[in-house]
């Protein structure tokens, strides 16, 4: 069952001078799991990465917002990081569209698209939100339900 | 017209991800930014080296790695210097205390732009977690309740009275810490389903009550005992600092030096009520990674369809029930692979293996720490920065960054999923080499221990595929809108 008594193994346990301290074993075993993650994770994450070339054209969403709602497939947009991203916003009722995080807002009348326009510069999912107007109150730290949400990739 | 399974589900996710329920938060206070799920390759790669790492350090030990001394680590003598740090952080404690809730109470309504919710759901509850895992536990020189007792305690002992301010209650041995235990699931119930937790003015009622019930609790039983038992902070930043390489050294002027997690193999007895605690801290951060997930909206779905009264508009029944059950789910899994070990071991009680490794779980909790809310540190972390030259919200600008607002860009995303994938799998490597530890020490023959520690092992590898799960959460393709 233990093949330590044999002199050949890794770090004779039986001579305690050769052993390498814990700490050392503590950190080549670190370093070992480090290394075997990269050598696994690298290919899969550089596929993705070589098939993108650089963004040119603007990624063109509309959002149509009817009842506080905008229609299913308008809920997520999807682009990569650094993608110049072009909202159009059309409404029943007179408000603002907030996107959080990007910190951009654009306000809205019936009738009339408004337009958005940013560089997605960073990654991450951030929420689309509609305020009508005359609704200012904050309830909760929870937020209602996004009106739309935004994911940036990583290139 | 021919819909693929894939946009089939697409469609339910995206409706899903609408308004179907108004009570479908994001677990967290602050609505800015959210992680992306990782692509699967990251799960797969982790998954794999948790996998393969395991057997390692398995087959490390079976070679007979034997030699279990405790290094006591190297003595770092500071000289008066550490008592006076001491004392500065202590008065800081009680200042910034004093500031959280004059902030709370009567500065801004907006949790984004007030002290009190920014100091103490992101710089102390998840910073303080960091530095107490990766530095050192600091917490017992900032705890502002303690210096407040024990200031009061020693005035009192200069003024004659021998027992101090406290009344000496005899503490319940048979509660153990228990009464932590409970207020550990309550404070992360308040953290992450409590609709309110961030609002300056409920915030600062709730460091109040805390304050008192502290406070009196230290009042009736002591000090210590308090501490020990049924404070909570105490505990959680004790237990996270057993992993730290910094440790307090053995007289007031000295500290510790010491490879990262030696201290959660020291011979120490953990009571049956103390593993419940470690649960506690692996499944609470799992269930908060768990409530963002487009898996638990769907769960949601699934409930509301089927038992329509278990669905309240702020999801009290079903986050609670959640929060309680992941907590259930993962202790009886721990104690079924305790039991399996005392079966092989034979001449233990499957309460008494659980005992015995119930902290080599912790490096698990402190990696799903990391991988969960290091992003939200970095980026909503730096809510503070405005803040400190505006603390109270009276429109200073103290050091000129009144007007800074947080860079959302500071890190990427896939530096995120590289560090959560590194630390859920060095976490579990840790924690798979801490169990061989005391196996060793414990059951004596490198055969017998690694014979004894494979359930542990394998409930170690289930523990980090779960959380890896949820870190990458397969990507649903949905419709692409516009373009």
């Amino acid at each position: 069952m233990c093949p330590a008594a044999s002199g050949d193994t890794l770090w004779p346990a039986q001579n305690h001078k050769d052993v390498p301290p814990l700490t050392v074993r503590f950190f080549s075993y670190l370093g070992v799991c480090i290394a075997l993650i990269r050598a696994i994770a690298i290919p899969c994450l550089l596929a993705p990465a070589l098939a993108f070339a650089a963004a040119s054209e603007p990624k063109r969403f509309d959002l149509t917002i009817a009842n506080a709602a905008v229609p299913p497939q308008q809920r997520v947009m999807r682009v990569h990081k650094d993608d110049v991203v072009q909202l159009r916003v059309t409404s029943d009722a007179p408000g603002e569209v907030h996107l959080h995080g990007y910190r951009q807002e654009v306000k809205v009348v019936p009738g009339r698209a408004a337009e958005l326009t940013f560089k997605a510069h960073a990654t991450g999912r951030y929420r689309i939100e509609w305020h009508p107007t005359g609704d200012k109150a904050q309830k909760s730290n929870h937020h209602g339900p996004a009106l739309a949400t935004l994911e940036v990739r990583p290139r | 017209m021919r819909a693929s399974p894939a946009k089939a589900c697409a469609r339910l996710f995206a409706a899903a991800l609408g308004s179907a329920f108004p009570g479908a938060a994001w677990a967290h206070a602050f609505g800015e930014r959210f992680d992306l799920p990782a692509p699967l390759g990251y799960f797969v790669a982790g998954a794999a080296a948790t996998v393969g790492l395991s057997f390692v350090v398995a087959a490390l030990f079976m070679r007979g790695a034997s030699r279990v001394g405790q290094s006591a680590g190297l003595v770092v003598r500071l000289g008066p210097l550490l008592p006076v740090m001491k004392s500065a952080s202590r008065l800081l404690a009680v200042v910034l205390l004093g500031m959280v809730l004059i902030a709370g109470l009567v500065g801004s309504r907006n949790p984004e732009t007030n002290l009190a919710p920014i100091l103490v759901w992101i710089i102390w509850w998840v910073g303080l977690s960091f530095v107490a895992a990766c530095i050192g536990n600091i917490w017992p020189a900032l705890d502002p309740w303690r210096a407040l007792f024990e200031t009061a305690d020693d005035l009192a002992r200069r003024l004659g009275r021998a027992n101090g301010i406290s009344l000496g209650w005899h503490y319940p041995r048979a509660l153990g810490v228990w009464p932590a235990v409970l207020l550990l699931l309550l404070f992360v119930w308040i953290e992450v389903i409590y609709p309110r937790s961030a609002l300056p003015r409920q915030l600062a009622s709730m460091i109040l009550a805390w304050s008192s019930l502290t406070l009196l609790g230290m009042i009736c039983f002591g000090g210590k005992t308090w501490r020990r038992h049924a404070d909570v902070f105490s505990l959680y930043f004790s237990t996270l600092g057993r992993f730290a390489p910094l440790a307090a050294g053995p007289d007031r002027t000295s500290i510790v030096l010491r490879p990262p997690a030696v201290g959660l193999i020291a011979a120490t007895t953990n009571t049956f009520a103390m593993v419940g605690f470690v649960i506690a801290m692996l499944s609470t951060v799992l269930f908060d990674g768990l409530l963002g997930t487009q898996g638990m909206i769907l769960a949601r779905q699934w409930v509301a369809a089927s038992v329509p009264g278990l669905v309240d508009p702020h999801g009290f029944v079903l986050g609670t029930g959640g929060l309680v059950g992941v907590w259930v789910l993962f202790f009886g899994a721990y104690l079924l692979a305790c039991w399996f070990t005392a079966r092989l071991v034979q001449n233990r009680s499957a309460g008494a293996v659980a005992r015995l490794f119930a902290l080599t779980l912790v490096p698990i909790a402190i990696a799903y720490n990391i991988a969960h809310y290091f992003s939200y540190l970095v980026v909503h972390g730096q809510l503070l920065i405005p803040l400190l030259s505006d603390p109270l919200g009276r429109g200073w600008d103290l050091l000129g960054t009144a007007r800074y607002y947080p860079d959302i860009g500071l890190i990427d995303a896939r530096f995120t999923w590289y560090l959560a994938a590194t630390s859920i799998v060095a976490g579990h490597i840790i924690s798979v080499w801490l169990a061989h530890r005391i196996a060793l020490r414990e059951f004596g023959a490198p055969g017998a221990a690694v014979l004894a520690s494979v359930p542990l092992t394998i409930l170690m590898v289930v523990y980090t595929a779960v959380s890896l799960a949820i870190m990458a959460e397969p990507l649903v393709q949905f419709a692409p809108a516009g373009s």
